[in-house]
């Protein structure tokens, strides 16, 4: 994780503090079934310019989160660990964010779907994330020759009407 | 006359603005009345707190369409995060990122709200009269049937299979293409939003639009007196502030911001604004296809299934839509995670996604209250935050027999696409489900659905400053002028008494539009 980070560019981080960095990468990292190495830069560049267009009170209480998510106490009682989050194993680290998950105090749920939907919308707004589920995208400048999709076994196909 | 749309790049610092009427929002509410009464002859100001935008700001890239365009950069959300509250902030409102259905309000709506909140102003003919209306001017029509994409006729052929009771919807669109984008704006100038219709009207009688301009206070002066603090946001983070004098006011700002500038305001004689929240909450459902469904793609909702609408005898139920399914909400409510998760969604063209929609409510009385906005300071309980300064707050707790008309809804929608043929369902609860054959669809009756245990947001928030003739229990009079303050106004989805039952935007134009009719303007 060291090492990965070394390329991290800092001016481009306006919300996340140094250390928050790598616990935002692993918790997205369980959350969304891919790698840090493989969700890369882009994917923190991302959720940091996101948080930090929402309004002030909310990105305190996310700085919170991701503090109290990770820390040595919740830790122990949620996760059955002194090992600190970044060197869990990852099947543990897994574990414990599904305790959150399905926790039955719903503060731990709220927790969880907070980071679960902040994951998400980074991964998923970047050109990776929309290559892995094929997202049609972009019709702009694509000529449309047919404004419809039709229902049948073989429906059409957006990249076959839309022309590059 | 003075035609005038003021931008932070065209406005020219003035400590003072004066018209007879300003109007804050120029969502659905605010752009017909604006276009309403500038027609009769009064100076109109509108103040709107989102950007100006136009068809070559609808990039179709939700990364940078939902921060710039969405309440909160769409993070808004009830305070224990169990339901997102979908709004746009943007000139234009939540119209220019709405997903287009068009429906007027139910009869057996009106009737309710004729016998229990006393609105004889708008019986069934006289909404019908304003809802023809204002649909024409929104070129609302039905949606041509060779249209549906298959997400949609996956929902009307099982629906038809199963003898539920389904149709083709009404939207507000001109050669549309079926891009799927509407929640990013229409790049193709087909959706008819306020920006095409009610703005337009409005600015070619003369008026003046402030956008990227918050109304931050209203200080009520008299009937006929009103003064308004108004904040512009200049790039870099900069503001400039100014005033607007004026005669009437009209607070079009939604049912979630018009309560907290009202309180801000500190208009709340009465007890009531803030109150009576309704939400029309959604959850779904994942169906998975052999066959590709793109479900990204097409025109959203032109299948309406409303076999439920009815479900205890006094009209409160659900019903079935297909959404814009955005790769933001797919990947919020998709179910579950880690690499399974990954895995499937990797499927996403081969899912077809059906929404309930609630109509919220049925706890027998329409007095009840479930949700409440307000400003909150202190410890928040409910999501374990705390704030020394005041911040806004949206409660809401899904009633009992809302719930169960909510799952009754996740069961029939499982049904559908298993009869349309998915090979597996996935509801959007955390434990997990994996339903392939309708038996076992009553299984999410059983499942935690809790806050946070089940999937679900809202793009119909409404009822916080609601209409009714008793003073203690209602804001606005049928004019929409608010009991307590003679001279202020609000007019937008605050006003609907109960929850509409239908997707609200021609409720709410119609609405305005009669109050204006009948008020003394
Ligand atoms: C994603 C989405 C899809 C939807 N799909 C449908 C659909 O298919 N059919 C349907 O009928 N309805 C739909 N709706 C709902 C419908 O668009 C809304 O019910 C309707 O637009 C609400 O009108 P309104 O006047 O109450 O508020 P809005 O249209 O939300 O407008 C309020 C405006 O006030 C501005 N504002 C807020 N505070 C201030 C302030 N202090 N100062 C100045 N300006 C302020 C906001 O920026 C906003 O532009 C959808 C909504 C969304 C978000
Ligand atoms: S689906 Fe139609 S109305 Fe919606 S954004 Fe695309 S072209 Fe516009």
């Amino acid at each position: 994780m060291k090492k990965f980070l070394e390329d991290l560019d800092r001016s481009q981080i306006k919300f996340f503090r140094k250390k928050e960095i790598p616990k935002a990468l692993l918790i997205g990292e369980t959350i969304l079934g891919v790698s840090f190495q493989e969700l890369g830069l882009e994917f923190i560049y991302e959720l940091d310019s996101y948080i930090d267009g929402l309004d002030s009170y909310l990105r305190k209480d996310i700085h919170t989160l991701y503090t109290f998510i990770s820390s040595r106490l919740m830790l122990i009682i949620k996760g059955h660990t002194h090992r600190s989050f970044d060197k869990m194993s990852k099947m543990k680290r897994d574990n414990y964010l599904r305790r959150w998950m399905e926790s039955r105090i719903s503060i731990f749920r709220t927790g969880f779907v907070t980071v679960k939907s902040l994951s998400s919308w980074a991964y998923y707004s970047l050109e990776q994330g929309e290559n892995e589920i094929e997202y049609p995208g972009v019709t702009i400048n694509r000529e449309h020759i047919t404004p419809t999709l039709l229902f049948g076994s073989q429906p059409l196909d957006p990249k076959d009407y839309l022309e590059e | 006359m003075n035609v005038l749309l003021i931008t932070p790049e065209t406005y020219h610092p003035s400590s003072k603005v004066e018209a007879d009427v300003c109007i804050i929002g120029s969502g659905a509410g605010g752009s017909i009345a604006a276009a309403k009464i500038v027609k009769k002859g009064y100076s109109v100001v509108i103040l709107e707190k989102g950007p100006y935008v136009n068809q070559s700001d609808f990039t179709q890239r939700q990364k940078e369409i939902v921060p710039r365009l969405y309440e909160g950069s769409g993070a808004q959300a009830t305070d224990d995060l169990s339901m997102a509250i979908l709004q746009g902030s943007v000139y234009g409102g939540s119209t220019t990122v709405n997903w287009m259905t068009s429906l007027a309000t139910p009869d057996y709506v009106l009737d309710q709200w004729v016998n229990q909140f006393k609105l004889n102003e708008y019986d069934l003919g006289s909404m019908q009269r304003h809802s023809k209306e204002v649909s024409e001017r929104l070129k609302v029509h039905r949606v041509d049937e060779l249209s549906h994409n298959p997400q949609n006729l996956m929902l009307l052929k099982g629906s038809e299979k199963l003898g539920f009771h389904a149709y083709t919807s009404y939207n507000n669109s001109v050669n549309c293409i079926g891009c799927g984008h509407c929640g990013l704006g229409c790049t193709y100038n087909a959706k008819q939003d306020m920006r095409l219709t009610y703005l337009q009207d409005a600015l070619s009688q003369g008026i003046e639009i402030f956008t990227s301009t918050k109304a931050s206070k209203i200080k009520y002066k008299s009937s006929s007196k009103q003064v308004i603090h108004a904040v512009m946001t200049l790039e870099n983070d900069r503001f400039i502030t100014f005033e607007v004098h004026t005669e009437k006011t009209i607070v079009s700002a939604s049912a979630i911001a018009t309560p907290l500038l009202l309180q801000k305001s500190k208009l709340t004689a009465g007890g009531t604004v803030g109150k009576h929240l309704q939400l029309h909450p959604v959850s779904g459902v994942f169906g998975i296809f052999e066959d590709k469904m793109y479900p990204t793609s097409g025109i959203p909702q032109s299948v309406v299934v409303d076999e439920y609408l009815n479900m205890d005898g006094n009209g409160y139920g659900f019903w079935l839509e297909t959404p814009d399914l955005e790769p933001f909400l797919a990947g919020a409510y998709y179910p579950g995670m880690g690499i399974e998760r990954r895995e499937e969604l990797k499927q996403l063209n081969n899912m077809g996604v059906i929404i309930t929609l609630v109509r919220d409510g049925a706890n027998g009385k329409s007095t009840v209250s479930n949700g409440e906005v307000k400003w909150r300071r202190g410890f928040n309980l409910q999501n374990g935050s705390f704030s020394l300064g005041l911040v806004p707050s949206i409660r809401y707790k899904i009633s009992k027999p809302d719930l169960r008309h909510l799952l009754k809804g996740l069961e029939v929608s499982v049904k559908i696409a298993l009869a349309s043929g998915a090979k597996r369902v996935l509801t959007v609860h955390n434990q997990k489900t994996d339903i392939r054959n309708t038996v076992d669809a009553k299984i999410v009756h059983s499942l935690p659905s809790g806050p946070n245990q089940l999937g679900m947001f809202s793009a119909h928030p409404t009822g916080t400053s609601r209409m009714g003739m008793d003073t203690k229990s209602s804001v606005v009079d049928q004019t929409c002028e608010m009991h307590n303050y003679p001279g202020v106004f609000v007019m937008d989805g605050s006003i609907v008494p109960t929850a509409p039952g239908v997707n609200p935007m021609i409720t709410i134009l119609s609405m305005v539009s009669r109050a204006i009719e009948i008020g003394e303007w």
